[in-house]
């Protein structure tokens, strides 16, 4: 995969989702941006195509509004395309670690972004143990009926919010053993290349669309 | 870093609303870079004694690392030249990306940035793990985690290491590596194992055993 910068990720991403929101045409304007990026960093598209059609299913619930606010219901929809698809196709080429090293050279107070790091760690921590419990389940019989599936879904959430506490209480005795004062070891972006030159570019000129009337 | 002595004198530990102490009242001393093996059965109290020794839990007893007695007066040294590796590295890994991780200690301890990432690379590779430095931690297996957690401790250099069942999801040729390690280092360590896992004895076969059992005071 020919990954950009993060910098330039961030950017172009962040344009389209400001873009997005101004109207339906520019919302499609970034959607087709976005779509230029998607091959220009060697995503593959369908999967990207997948990921935004899962997004925008319960967007598209604001249709069964259009026989009251006709066409509004369609532009709120766009935009909201627009949006998700920005967030979805950063997340895809920018890892956390490389947007959080950018955003604390960009200026973002140093505890601020070792909360989200750590937070971004342990996100993927609780899901794996949603997962766990969730097999757990799923293996002991749990799901099979409406009543079984409720009483399910209640045993994952009584087991899963002390877990979530504990973890939280872990964490901060581990800060506090591994020496933590505020600093993170962020890497290096590397230097900017063609790919991210051309996107660049993609990204003013959706910025352009957005600012001339 | 040198060894720091370790001292453990007359501690037993109570949680609210037990009706006994878990450990039972243990003593013990270890000199400095010698290697002591934790034994005894589930629940005996082994990694509350290790949370005693770092301070997070307080009780009755006297501990004390190197000069230092383990007192919320001396904790900021205490934890500075103490590491605990948790039996659970899930919980001691606390950045996306394992170098990163690897190098949050070393960068707080006032490293540059470059110091701590090449320090962190430096620790990685002893382990042999130099491979999963650009790898996120999600994607870990619990092994691979949890010489990541290992090496996230030595970075450090910390003159006591406590280990809570450090092999116990590491495959034969990662546990010869880690054994490898830990028996080469300068500080003390003190091994939580269960009685019948050889691990320890591979690379510490002098090593002294401590008995931690439960019982009432």
């Amino acid at each position: 995969m020919r990954r950009p910068h993060p910098g330039v990720a961030l950017a172009v991403c962040g344009c389209a989702a400001l873009v997005g929101t101004i109207g339906p045409l520019h919302a499609v304007a970034a959607l087709a941006v976005l779509a230029a990026c998607t091959v220009l960093w060697g995503l593959r598209p369908a999967r990207v195509l997948r990921r935004v059609s899962v997004a925008a299913f319960p967007l598209s619930g604001f249709l069964v509004f259009a026989p009251w606010v006709g066409g509004h219901a369609l532009d709120l929809v766009a935009r909201g395309i627009a949006v998700t698809s920005a967030c979805l196709v950063l997340g895809a080429v920018a890892s956390w670690a490389s947007l959080l090293a950018l955003l604390e050279r960009l200026g973002l107070p140093g505890p601020l972004v070792a909360y989200l790091a750590i937070l971004a760690r342990h996100a993927g921590t609780v899901r794996d143990e949603v997962l766990r419990m969730h097999r757990a389940l799923v293996l002991r019989g749990g799901y099979r009926t409406w009543r079984n599936r409720v009483r399910s879904w209640r045993i994952l959430l009584v087991r899963l919010v002390p877990q979530v506490i504990l973890r939280a209480d872990r964490v901060a005795d581990v800060l506090e053993l591994r020496g933590f004062r505020g600093c993170l070891p962020g890497g290096s972006a590397g230097p900017l290349t063609a790919v991210d030159v051309a996107s660049a570019g993609l990204g003013l000129v959706l910025l352009a669309l957005g600012v001339v009337p | 870093m040198t060894g720091l002595a370790l001292i453990v004198n007359r501690v037993r530990h109570r949680y609210p609303g037990r009706y006994e102490d878990t450990p039972a009242e243990v003593s013990f001393s270890l000199p400095a870079s010698a290697v002591g093996v934790l034994v005894g059965s589930n629940g005996a109290g082994k990694t509350t004694l290790l949370m005693r020794i770092v301070g997070l839990l307080e009780g009755p007893g006297e501990i004390r690392v190197g000069e230092w007695l383990v007192s919320p007066l001396h904790l900021e040294q205490v934890r500075r030249h103490v590491g605990l590796v948790w039996q659970d590295p899930d919980d001691s890994l606390l950045l996306p990306t394992v170098l990163e991780d690897v190098a949050l200690g070393p960068v707080n301890d006032g490293l540059s940035r470059r110091e701590a990432l090449d320090v962190a690379a430096m620790w990685l590779d002893r382990l042999g793990i130099a491979h999963l430095a650009d790898r996120e931690v999600a994607t870990l297996s619990r092994g691979e985690k949890q010489v990541v957690a290992l090496a996230g401790v030595l970075a450090r250099g910390p003159g006591l290491v406590l280990l809570d069942e450090p092999a116990s999801s590491l495959d034969p040729a990662a546990r010869a590596r880690v054994a490898e390690v830990l028996g080469s280092l300068p500080a003390t360590r003190l091994v939580v194992s269960h009685g019948d896992d050889d691990f320890a004895r591979a690379w510490a076969p002098d090593a002294r055993v401590i008995e931690v059992r439960a019982g009432r005071g």
